[in-house]
């Protein structure tokens, strides 16, 4: 089975049928039709996807001179190559450039570089990493007198994804 | 006429009014009064943004020299100059090259890569994703308004489930 569907919820609002599923994924299709949430057509739809990854670690960065930079691994259980990657420290950067990015899966890797023109040292503390999954709703048709609506997602979704949907509909 | 409203749904959940309106806005204002959504008060009110803007396309740049740089552009539909943050991430090892991307035009992206790792660096072949994550923000839900922030821009198109009565 490409999608997995279980029903939360199966109610009728204003005259209008509404759905609440939990979907799972196992990569293989890209789209959700309407049928699949017990619709004729969708009207309007939502959905919360899992939780972006987040993690914290301390991190001691050496002293760097200008033109320097070091690049530290924080474990990430769940990252892929192609999530997103944001990083903060609870610190002042110090000038420095602070990137972050998927180095393999479950690993991301923090780069410091400074080229401010001198010597810079970030002092030892916590580094927050948040790898942003990748799914996402590209668009909806349905609403415009389709025979049978559908949602298409972009990027595919992949083996794993699992998020929830809340739609509207006839 | 400052916002444009299309009614998805009108009905009562919990002896509450429950309303799913379509927004557009046209950048002259930043407040939703809840007579637009023919309720007198907001109880509760959820925001879900029109779609975040997507792109993948190839990484060939081979190798870098150390201190080298490389620039690519990308076509993004939709991507606004001042407004739009850009974020980039490879289905492949940065190998502590760092990567930035920037709205360099409307429509288009740039994404910057440096190599200061202290040598050569030769990113492998693949995919590199960019994404634009459209914000519409609710910055206070007061009684009788929504009130946002950023303010709402010429072109926003969201959608507001709100309850109240």
């Amino acid at each position: 089975m490409a999608l997995t569907f279980t029903q939360k919820c199966k109610a009728q609002i204003g005259g209008m049928a509404f759905r609440a599923y939990e979907v799972e994924s196992d990569g293989s299709t890209t789209t959700i039709n309407a049928s699949d949430l017990d619709l004729r057509e969708i009207e309007i739809i939502f959905f919360q996807q899992r939780n972006d990854l987040s993690f914290a670690t301390n991190l001691d960065f050496a002293e760097l001179a200008d033109a320097a930079g070091a690049t530290s691994q924080v474990t990430a259980t769940g990252a892929v190559l192609g999530d997103f990657v944001q990083v903060a420290a609870s610190v002042d950067l110090v000038d420095t450039a602070v990137t972050a990015y998927v180095q393999a899966d479950d690993a991301v890797d923090v780069r410091v570089q400074n080229e401010a023109g001198d010597t810079r040292n970030l002092a030892e503390v916590p580094f927050h990493v948040r790898a942003i999954k990748r799914m996402g709703l590209e668009s909806l048709t349905g609403s415009t007198g389709a025979s049978e609506g559908y949602a298409v997602f972009y990027p595919t979704l992949t083996d794993g994804d699992t998020f929830t949907v809340w739609a509207l509909g006839f | 006429m400052a916002l444009g409203f299309s009614i998805k749904v009108r009905g009562q959940i919990g002896g509450k009014m429950f309303r799913a309106f379509e927004v557009t806005a046209d950048g002259s204002t930043k407040t939703i009064d809840a007579a637009s959504l023919e309720m007198t008060e907001f109880d509760s009110a959820i925001i879900t943004n029109r779609q975040d803007l997507s792109l993948a396309a190839s990484i060939n740049m081979g190798s870098l020299d150390d201190g080298a740089g490389n620039t690519s552009s990308e076509t993004v539909t939709g991507a606004v100059l001042g407004h739009d943050y850009a974020m980039t991430a490879m289905s492949v090892d940065a190998i502590d090259t760092t990567q930035t991307a920037y709205v360099q035009s409307a429509g288009k992206v740039e994404v910057r890569t440096d190599n200061e790792s202290g040598g050569a660096a030769d990113i492998a072949d693949g995919v590199r994703r960019v994404k634009i994550p459209r914000y519409v923000g609710l910055s206070t839900l007061s009684g009788k308004y929504l009130i946002f922030s950023p303010a709402l821009e010429s072109g926003d198109v969201f959608t507001v489930w709100a309850l109240g009565h």
